[in-house]
Order: structure tokens, then sequence, then C-alpha cells
């Protein structure tokens, strides 16, 4: 007997035909895509010298890529694994779209570092000749497992709706419904397959949150082993985690939002979620303000020449656009709108959450660039210029409509609200989430 | 045996940096397969197949 919803048909509608909007969708992402991968051919064939990377600056918005879609796919295991072990039942409707959004985003961001490499070939080097000395080789076995087990929490959560798909989708086609029964793995909805499913998902939990914060360390630590200014300090592994968890959770946002209106799932994706998201978010900004201050006093506080010229070249110089508006885009206009305009308005939430994530971007820009513009060797490396090229342009817009066409696709074949967690009644026990998804906004807020 | 000495070839040289990457992907890799395998087998001791509890196509 399958678990007891009484949304079941609504989550499952999405599901059940694809529509000539969505083929024309699909067909503008993938055009971008295969322009990105035009962009990456002619790099593959030129070299790295066509891009606006040059010496000494070797890192430019392929690693700025990399860093804030690892930070986005935090996402997913901050809302599934951290809320489930917190014992936040609330999250039940919003886990599989959050966990998504990780799933689709890590390829993108471990891309990048092999796009940045110019030859994808030479990432067999890591593993012919990899020493561990180098922090390359902590974050390719923490990115490695982290993508591992994501693809692993995510796809054990959904075999049950799986399980449904096969069972009540008998009139898609045959080889849709082939890959429902093949991935469902023979499930059955026995009162047993759901206690050890709760039992594993529970105990990966724990691992997973470690993963999250291993992972945007490590990655931090690509930065903080250098000794270079800006770089060179112990914060910027909690300053980089604080950073993806606020990008994750405002991807969330935005990502529900679209979910709700385009699917018609105002009901299961209630209001009282994004008052939810809200606080959190509120605490996130407050928490990634405060480092942010935390970090850059510390390096000011030292008076290092080298450290001070990157310092100015944020604060006054070149780079003071982009810095006061990464600013003003992640905390000042968010926390104002937050606090007065967001209780009870999606509108509201996704335009902070947009301008979160496009200050997130900009803050990974603005930690990477202007440090190798003025490294610390000065005189022998020489003062260095960037600005990204054409094909890192055409490459990013493609990671991105890469990202949007896979959860697209993801959408129209995939329940993206987990039926069995969000039922009343599972096989052989009675379930009823804290928060079902008829919950009033008042109730959850 | 030096101990020290060990561990500092371990993290001066290249090569083993490649293994320890390949062999913790495969013992994750393991550790999942057998995870997922035992929580699936739950399911066919006790297969009910019955006709009542089956559930209602929505294309039907």
């Amino acid at each position: 007997m399958e678990p007891k919803n009484q949304y079941t048909q609504k989550i499952l509608a999405p599901v059940r035909r694809v529509s000539t909007g969505d083929y024309l969708l699909w067909g503008v992402l993938l055009a971008l895509l295969l322009a990105g991968l035009g962009a990456w051919t002619w790099q593959f064939i030129e070299g790295l010298g066509i891009t606006g990377m040059n010496r000494p600056v070797y890192w430019g918005v392929y690693i700025t890529n990399f860093v804030f879609f690892i930070g986005l796919a935090h996402s997913g295991t901050f809302i599934s694994a951290i809320l489930r072990i917190a014992g936040q039942s609330w999250r039940a409707p919003l886990t599989r779209a959050a966990e998504a959004i990780t799933l689709f985003s890590l390829p993108f961001g471990a891309g990048s570092i092999i796009i940045d490499m110019g030859h994808p070939e030479r990432i067999l080097n890591l593993l012919f000749y990899g020493r561990y000395q180098s922090p390359i080789m902590w974050d390719v076995t923490a990115v490695s497992l982290y993508m591992l087990s994501s693809i692993v929490f995510f796809y054990l959560s959904l075999i049950p709706d799986i399980a449904m798909c096969r069972d009540r989708l008998t009139n898609v086609p045959r080889w849709q419904h082939r890959m429902y029964e093949i991935l469902a793995l023979g499930w059955n909805h026995s009162p047993e397959q759901y206690h050890r499913l709760e039992k594993v998902l529970d105990g990966m939990a724990v691992f997973m949150t470690m993963l999250v914060v291993t992972v945007h360390t490590v990655v931090s630590w690509l930065f903080g082993m250098t000794v270079q200014p800006g770089w060179h300090t112990a914060l910027i592994g909690p300053f980089f985690l604080l950073g993806a968890i606020l990008s994750g959770t405002a991807a969330v946002v935005i990502v529900l939002a679209v979910l709700r209106k385009v699917y018609k799932l105002e009901k299961v994706l209630h209001i009282g979620l994004f008052n939810s998201l809200r606080k959190l978010l509120i605490t996130f900004v407050l928490g990634w303000f405060y480092m942010m201050i935390a970090e850059h006093l510390t390096i000011g506080y030292s008076s290092m020449t080298e450290e001070l010229i990157v310092l100015t070249d944020k604060f006054s110089g070149t780079y003071a656009l982009i810095f006061w508006g990464m600013a003003t885009f992640v905390f000042g206009i968010p926390l104002l709108v937050f606090i007065f305009k967001g209780k009870n308005h999606i509108g509201w939430m996704v335009f902070a959450s947009v301008l979160i994530n496009i200050g997130m971007w900009m803050e990974r820009y603005i930690v990477i660039i202007p440090t190798e513009v003025s490294p610390r060797m000065l005189p022998v490396m020489g003062q260095g210029s960037y600005l990204p090229a054409l094909p890192e342009i055409l490459i990013t817009i493609a990671c991105f409509a890469g990202l949007i066409l896979l959860y697209a696709v993801f959408t129209r074949f995939f329940p993206i609200v987990p039926i069995w967690e969000t039922a009343q009644e599972l096989p052989g026990q009675v379930h009823i989430p804290e928060t079902s998804p008829a919950t009033s906004p008042a109730a959850s807020d | 045996m030096d101990i020290g000495a060990l561990v500092h070839t371990f993290f001066d040289n290249a090569g083993p940096g490649g293994v320890v990457v390949l062999l913790v992907i495969v013992a994750a890799c393991t550790v999942y397969y057998f995870l997922t395998r035992w929580i699936v087998a739950a399911g066919k001791k006790n297969d009910p197949n019955n006709p009542e509890e089956q559930p209602v196509s929505m294309d039907a």
C-alpha cells in the first residue's frame, strides 16, 4: 500500500505531460548550452590565450563560477540534511526542490575547474601524479565524494515516488514507464522499506552535514593556502561556507516560487514555507555581513603593504563599484526587504533572493580578481589586469543555462515535491508532518 | 619503522594522492550500493501483491 497523501494527484500533474512551451524553453536553453560548448571547443583549439586570463591573473570567471556553483550546491544539503537532523519537519515539501539544485549545480561547479585547465585530459595528471601536499587534491577528494553522496541521498529519497510514478502513470510513453520500472528497483511500499529508508537517510544526513562543511572549507583553502593578499586567512573557510549556505537558500526561494507558479502548487508549496525561509535568510544575511567585517577588519588591521593594495582596490579603487554593489545586493537591500516586505510576499522574497545570488557571484569575483591583479610578489610578477573575454562569457551563460535546463527537464519527469515525505500516512504507521502542506501562513511564522 | 618518514613520503611524492582519491570513491560506491540493496530488499520479504492494495492509475 502506497503512502496516503491528499496532494498526490496535484504533485504528479506536471509529470504527466510535456507542453509546447516546455520544448521551446528547452530549445532555447539547449542553444545557449551549445554556444558554450562551441566556445569551449574554440578555447580547446586556440588555448587559454583567447580568454581574459594572463600573467599574473591565472584565475578568472571560471574559478568564480566554480566557487559560486559549489556554493549554490549547498542548498540541498542544508535544507535536507541539516534541517533533517534538527527535526524541522516543515522542510519536507521543499527538500527535493533544494536537493535538485545541489545535484544539477555540482557538475557545473566541478566542470568549471576542468574548463579552467584548458585541456580536460589534464585532470588525469591528478590521478597519476597527485600528491596530498596540494590543496587541489583535497578539493578533488571532497567534491567527488560530495557529488557521489548527493546523488545517492537524492536518489534514495526519490525511489518511493518513482515507484508511485510507475504504478500510477500508465499512460506515459513506453520508454518513460520502463525508466520508472528500472529506477524504482522493485519498490513495493512495504513498511519495512520505509523504516530502513528513514534510518539510512537519517544516518546519511549526519555524514552529509560533515561533508557540506568540509567541501566549502576545502574550496576556500584553494585560496587560503596560497600566501596571497586577501586569501591567507583562517577566516576564509567559515566566510565561504556561510556565503554558500546563504546563496543556496536564496536559490531555493527562487526555485520554489517558480515551481509554485508554473506548476500551480500553491497549496503544497504554501506561503508558510517562504516565511520560514525568510527567517533563515535574515539570520544568514546578518551572519555573512559579520564575517565580511571580520575578514576585512583583520586583514586591514595588519597594515601590511601588499594586503592594503588589494583592500584599497576593493574599497575605493578599480573594484569599488563591484565591492559596494555586492555589499548592497547581498546585505543592504535583502535585509530591508526581508524585514519590512518579505513576510507573506513571495514576489519580494524572490526579488531579494535574486539580488543575493547576483551579489554572491560578484562576491566570488571580488575575492579572486583583485588579489590576482595585485599578487604578493608585485615587483616580480608585475601589475595585472583582467576582463572576461567572449569565450568566458559564453561558457558562463552556458553553465547557467545548463543548470536551468537540467532542472526544467527533471521536473517534467519526476515529482518535484516528495509525495511520501509529505504524506499524512505512511504504510505501517501514521505519519503526519508537523507542518502539513495546508498550513496557514500565520501558523509557521 | 619511521612513521614520520612514511607520512612525509605520502605527502611529498607524486602518485599516492590519486590512489587515495580512487580508494575513497570506490569505498563510498561500495557502501552506498549495499545500503541501497539493504533498503530495497526489505520489500522482497513480504511482497503482498494484493489486488486490493494496487493504486489507481491516474491516466486510466
